[in-house]
């Protein structure tokens, strides 16, 4: 699926069930969300990554609301506890069925994000080697002047914009060179479609949930 | 002929690559907060306490909107920071979650709240923690909503909110103006055309 | 007419600064090879990105006029200047948006809006003329300095820009990728008629290769054209000033040993240093040579945790990756090569007293820190802000920062790059200093290396993967 389409559906899906309290249709959120993972063939693991991050917040809400909530329904608690497990599988589906790179691609082609949010992006995210390993060297290099520094320390965020203030000019200015002009029109030598039955299978998972959401499943 | 770039609200190549390479470094250095996330939502479970850990480490979260706000000065840095430093987190945390870029778009908003009130012409204490009262405002309200924080008792509904409001200003103003205050004595900013 | 032409430029980079280029009136002729050398820090670079019409849109304020066969350069925007001016840039590895080097080519021919089924020829060109088909699909956070240079020429040629300009572009690369790269560059003059510009301050190889020699002045911010003779009195100061070896000692097996490898293997894809087993000795000032890219600074980051090797490396009979770093940076620490890493506050007064605050013994007291700050020309600068000033003085001031601290142990890596020969001395003085009245252990490594021998007790060499100590220096 075109993944700008499969965004704006994740998105959607994401906030309509954060307005309900429906657990069936969290639970059929996480099914469905199992099943196309399963037909990317998505790792063992990552499945049990997926139920394993959200299970403290998930045990936490489910207590909390067992305890400290006006009604203290055990509903209500379930409800809290499927909506985090649904958020984070449709992460998990999104995840699986696309790249950081083709989502990019698409949201500049077919979303018309600007070029200059989409390429500066991108273009940041080679740093992230150099980030880990600068993160080190501020640390080391404060070690050896007798200094600790935490993350609350305001002298390593510095450091790190420092570095960042840099690091983003050198890049800009490479970039500009290599005649990449901000927002204006580039050509693709991989152009981006939306077949139509993105549009349909949207429009029917969309209705889907509306159906299940109105039929009075708890 | 004299050449100089002037001051817009345009976001240009560089400002782009900066916030995110900063959100970047931000997400690095505050990695090891989520095992402390983890530990206190533990500890706070068994007393049904469990997101009073969200609301303690929440003003982490919520500093990318207003330091890009100080450091670019542009109408929109604080709401364009934070959805920026959330499709980070989705992007490094390899967890495309709706929910990231969902909570990051509230937050930015939020944050924005603040600098608007002052017409983008204060970027002091002040302004801060005036962005930092919208941000809890705004976050809350949602979290009323997704977080079901509507359905506890009025006591504790008031107890987050004072939590949540604390950490936010313990990061977003106090952090974020000790930051920004070296980031001006340095005269870094100065020479970038905006 | 020539190619490309200054008319009455001047540059600030904030208007209250002193300009770095003033009044600057200047001609480069088309298909010619030009050298632009000049002490670091003055502007060479600052001009080449003039001319690439990269400043004043990015930095500073400008007047007068830049034209590139006769139109201003300000006026063109960026993806036609880029297929008249190219740029290679002296950080490889901040100069490219994309993962892998094909993606970089394809996103610079997008950019240039080339038709989809017209780009993968001119990739495949272009990767093929700069060396790089190889590794055309590896990313670029593999690569080597060399490597990424190669990278950067290729997009170069796919922009087919006809001027091309290079800033220091071998700063941080290998003796045989600078041979290579120089080699396609006069392919690009002699055969495509190309006109380039490098700025180095670095001299070797390039007499029989230019076509004529710039010189910038620091005093009078301008650069002028060197005549025959001219240039070749620099050349020839150039060759004098490289090194006549002076014999050193070489160190005595029974020498107690501050750090001891054995079997130790260190590297980023391919091992830089292999296998190596020798000691480096306590209480002495050692001096690391080797080619750039050979895995010097490599080395000294293993030696202080900042990365991971094989085999065994030990401090003090401990292995160094088994201790921990907090404890261990009160014993052994770093001059880092970016001077400005070391620097945590933002007043030159205001890091001294950091530096007061947690020195380990009281050797260096306020008076004894004045003398020194004056004898390194750095007295009355208590108030300047440290990222103002010049890299010669950030590295002044770094190396008086980590000696104030008196750790034991201290690994310097070029604390002598960019600073004027009276200054390197008066480190070098410090240095010595500290290995003899206060019995610290020095390891350093310099490309510079006059007089240096005056100064230290050992000559540690890597090349070919291999440390070993040399009996000349």
């Amino acid at each position: 699926m075109n993944p700008t389409i499969l965004l704006i559906l994740v998105l959607f899906v994401g906030v309509e069930i954060s307005f309900t309290s429906v657990i069936w249709a969290n639970v059929i959120i996480i099914a469905i969300s199992v099943l196309i993972m399963l037909w990317h063939r998505a790792p063992i693991l990552s499945y049990v990554r997926l139920l394993l991050v959200p299970l403290i917040p998930a045990v936490g809400i489910w207590f909390s609301i067992r305890y400290f909530s006006t009604a203290q329904s055990v509903h209500f608690a379930w409800v809290m506890a499927t909506r985090i497990y649904a958020y984070a599988f449709l992460g998990g589906l999104f995840t699986f069925s696309t790249t950081t790179e083709k989502t990019l691609a698409s949201l500049e082609q077919n979303a018309h994000i600007p070029s200059t949010f989409v390429y500066g992006m991108l273009g940041a995210f080679n740093f992230v080697p150099k980030i880990r390993s600068e993160v080190k060297i501020i640390r080391a290099s404060a070690q050896m002047r007798g200094i600790n520094l935490h993350f609350w320390s305001p002298q390593l965020l510095f450091k790190a914009i420092v570095a960042a203030l840099n690091w983003s000019e050198n890049l800009a200015e490479a970039m500009t060179s290599h005649g990449f002009t901000e927002n204006a029109p580039r050509t693709h030598r991989t152009v981006i479609r939306i077949p139509w039955w993105n549009y349909l299978l949207s429009v029917v998972s969309l209705v889907g949930l509306q159906l299940l959401l109105l039929s009075g499943l708890q | 002929m004299q050449q100089k770039a002037a001051h817009s609200n345009r976001w240009h190549l560089r400002d782009v690559i900066l916030i995110t390479i900063t959100s970047i470094f931000m997400g690095i250095i505050f990695f090891v907060t989520g095992f402390l996330y983890n530990g206190l939502t533990l500890a706070l479970t068994p007393l049904g306490m469990a997101p009073f850990a969200n609301d303690i480490l929440l003003g982490l979260w919520t500093m990318a909107g207003p330091l890009a706000a100080f450091m670019l000065q542009k109408v929109g840095a604080a709401t364009i920071g934070e959805l920026l430093a959330s499709a980070v987190e989705a992007i490094i945390g390899g967890q495309w979650g709706p929910s990231t870029l969902i909570s990051g778009f509230v937050q930015g908003f939020g944050s924005e709240l603040g600098f608007t009130f002052t017409l983008y012409r204060r970027y002091d204490m002040a302004s801060l923690s005036l962005s930092v009262l919208t941000t809890a405002i705004v976050t809350f309200a949602w979290d009323l909503v997704r977080s079901g924080y509507a359905a506890y008792h009025p006591w504790m509904i008031v107890a987050l909110f004072i939590t949540r409001f604390i950490s936010m200003w313990v990061f977003g103003a106090l952090l974020v103006s000790a930051v920004t205050k070296l980031l001006d004595r340095s005269h870094l900013l100065d020479r970038r055309h905006a | 007419m020539s190619k490309i032409n200054l008319n009455d430029v001047t540059f600030h980079y904030e208007p209250t600064l002193p300009p770095v280029i003033e009044h600057q009136n200047l001609a480069f002729d088309g298909g010619t090879f030009n050298l632009l050398t000049g002490p670091s820090g003055t502007g060479k670079s600052t001009l080449l990105k003039l001319i690439a019409g990269l400043y004043p849109a990015f930095m500073g304020e400008a007047t007068g006029t830049i034209t590139v066969n006769d139109q201003p350069v300000v006026d063109l925007p960026a993806s036609k200047r880029a297929q008249l001016v190219a740029m290679m840039f002296q950080n490889p590895s901040q100069q490219f948006a994309m993962e892998t080097p094909r993606n970089e080519l394809i996103f610079t021919l997008e950019n240039l809006q080339v038709p989809a089924d017209k780009m993968d020829a001119q990739v495949n060109d272009a990767l093929d003329f700069a060396g790089v088909t190889d590794f055309a699909d590896r990313k670029f956070t593999s690569l080597s300095g060399g490597e990424q240079q190669k990278v950067s020429l290729a997009v170069i040629v796919a922009l087919n820009a006809e001027v091309i300009l290079l800033d220091e572009p071998f700063a941080n690369i290998d003796p045989d990728a600078r041979l290579f790269l120089l080699t396609q560059l006069t392919t690009l003059v002699k055969k495509y008629h190309k006109t380039i510009i490098v700025a180095d301050h670095d001299l070797s190889d390039y007499e029989p290769l230019i076509d004529q020699l710039y010189i910038f002045d620091g005093e009078r911010h301008q650069v002028h054209q060197a005549d025959s003779g001219e240039a070749q009195t620099r050349f020839a100061a150039f060759e004098q000033r490289q090194h006549q070896p002076a014999p050193i000692a070489l160190p005595a097996a029974e020498l107690s040993p501050e750090f001891t490898l054995d079997g130790f293997t260190v590297g980023h894809q391919a091992p830089l240093i292999n296998d190596a087993s020798l000691n480096i000795p306590q209480g002495k000032f050692v001096v690391l040579t080797g080619a750039n890219g050979t895995g010097k600074s490599t080395l000294f980051d293993a030696l202080v945790k900042l990365q991971t090797y094989t085999g065994s490396l030990q401090w003090q009979g401990q292995e160094i990756s088994k201790l921990r770093a907090r404890k261990y940076a009160q014993y052994v620490a770093l001059v880092f090569q970016q001077a400005a890493s070391q620097f945590l506050t933002i007043t030159v007064a205001e890091e001294i007293a950091l530096s007061l605050k947690y020195q380990q013994t009281t050797a260096w007291t306020q008076s004894r820190i004045d003398a020194t700050l004056a004898s390194l020309d750095l007295a009355g600068r208590d108030d300047q802000v440290v990222y103002s000033l010049s890299e010669g003085q950030k590295k002044k001031l770094q190396v008086l920062l980590m000696l104030i601290m008196d750790v034991p142990t201290l690994l310097l890596d070029e604390p002598l790059t960019g600073l004027d020969l009276v200054s390197a001395h008066t480190v070098l003085k410090l240095l010595r200093h500290a290995v003899l009245e206060e019995h610290h252990t020095v390891l350093m490594i310099t490309h510079q290396l006059t007089d240096v021998s005056q100064y230290a007790d050992y000559h540690l060499h890597l090349s070919h993967h291999q440390l070993s100590y040399e009996a000349s220096l």
